[in-house]
């Protein structure tokens, strides 16, 4: 599929599945995977020195670390309440990573590093080394399944299962249907526009390569990148939290 | 779904290898900032709490210092009062006694001055009457003998003391 060629830019290429790189034995590694490998170890490396010598009066990269993470679980705190050291450490991934790996995306070379190889019919085809890690509906359904099982074994946990299909049922019965035809939308529209946006992202810059009006759509780009990952963090963590709640009628319920 | 690139082994990848993100980040991230995080929660609310307890103290201190300086003054004030009060004692002690003395003394010269005054007198009578005697006896040319003088000396004096 060359959605580029459609919407009449020759020569250009951008497809919607991630492109092969190279095989490590018998996984093969897209470019959005090696993209993802390197958002991970700028992290890795990061947190391993904003932790390494802790102090009690923290400054550098350390406030930065506090602050941030901090920050991110006074929210999560405020949703889920006691259990929030449980759930933290899988939402604050989702946001750190998906913001870290959004902005990174927007760097130069991203798209535009690459080599030219031939398809099996004989087409040129650029493969680019680095592409934004969420532009590969690979990685967005894998986060969005983690939030997916997240929730529902945290209110099977919380309720009993039992429990949880009561609350899924809600008052009436029937309405279980639609609960969880809702439900199983949740982790498909999460992906989705995630990907969404940040695949548009890319084509858009792609296509605007004209300067200061290119400028102009990065800057736009840097913000949606921020929301996007606000929103998947926390669209997870308010259904991560209606799954969760009602605990107390229940108990008393039962009591 | 070959189109839109979902391939379930590149997805099982992804999941490990977000997975694998969570994992790092908790061993190098959350746990050592949280742990920080609530370490500092606890010293402050100790810190709170000892600054409390100081300030406490401090306050008990202060009153009962403050009760103690209030004992010392009234302790202070009394032995003042008292040793202004054994002054006045004293004092009016000293002008008793000194007019005590006064009025003795006085008494004394009074008393002096009367029997002065009435020896004085007594010598005066005893004079004036034997002048008379001696005065009546010329007049008359009679002698008496010192018996009757006598006798005559004591009507006269006896007369002047009436008379007088």
């Amino acid at each position: 599929m060359d959605f580029l060629e459609i919407i009449g830019f020759k020569g250009l290429h951008i497809s919607l599945a991630a492109e092969p790189l190279f095989h490590l034995g018998p996984i093969t590694i897209t470019n959005t995977i090696f993209t993802a490998w390197i958002v991970m170890a700028l992290l890795a490396i990061a947190s391993f020195f904003a932790t390494r010598n802790m102090q009690l009066v923290p400054s550098g990269l350390q406030n930065f670390a506090e602050s941030i993470v901090g920050m991110l679980y006074d929210i999560v705190e405020g949703v889920v309440g006691e259990r929030a050291r449980i759930v933290f450490p899988i939402l604050a991934t989702f946001f750190i990573y998906i913001v870290v790996a959004n902005w990174m995306g927007l760097l130069p070379g991203f798209n535009s590093i690459g080599v030219w190889e031939h398809d099996a019919e004989g087409h040129e085809l650029f493969i680019p080394i680095f592409r934004a890690a969420n532009s590969d509906l690979n990685m967005t359904i894998g986060m969005a399944l983690i939030a997916f099982i997240l929730i529902h074994s945290a209110g099977v946990i919380v309720h009993k299962p039992w429990g949880y299909l009561k609350h899924l049922a809600g008052p009436l019965p029937i309405l279980i249907l639609i609960n969880v035809a809702i439900e199983a939308f949740v982790p498909v529209s999460l992906s989705v526009r995630l990907f969404g946006n940040i695949f548009a992202g890319e084509v858009l810059l792609l296509v605007m390569r004209v300067p200061l009006i290119g400028a102009a759509f990065m800057v736009l780009e840097v913000l949606f990148g921020l929301i996007q990952a606000l929103i998947f963090t926390m669209l997870s963590l308010i259904f991560l939290g209606l799954a969760m709640s009602g605990e107390h009628e229940h108990e008393e319920a039962h009591s | 779904m070959g189109e839109l690139g979902i391939n379930p082994t590149y997805l099982a990848f992804q999941i490990i290898n977000f997975l694998l993100l969570v994992l790092l980040l908790h061993w190098l991230l959350y746990r050592p900032v949280l742990r920080m995080l609530d370490q500092r929660k606890e010293r402050i609310r100790a810190g709170q709490e000892a600054a409390e307890r100081a300030r406490t103290e401090a306050e008990e201190m202060r009153e009962q210092y403050e009760r103690q300086l209030e004992e010392s003054r009234a302790h202070a004030r009394k032995i003042m009062d008292d040793a202004a009060a054994a002054a006045e004692r004293l004092r009016e002690e000293g002008v008793a006694s000194a007019q005590q003395e006064a009025q003795r003394i006085l008494d004394r010269g009074r008393e002096e001055l009367r029997a002065e005054i009435e020896h004085a007198r007594r010598e005066l009578r005893q004079e004036v009457a034997v002048l008379s005697v001696s005065v009546a006896g010329k007049l008359i040319q009679e002698s008496l003998d010192t018996e009757k003088n006598r006798e005559l000396a004591a009507s006269i004096i006896s007369d002047l003391e009436e008379n007088s």
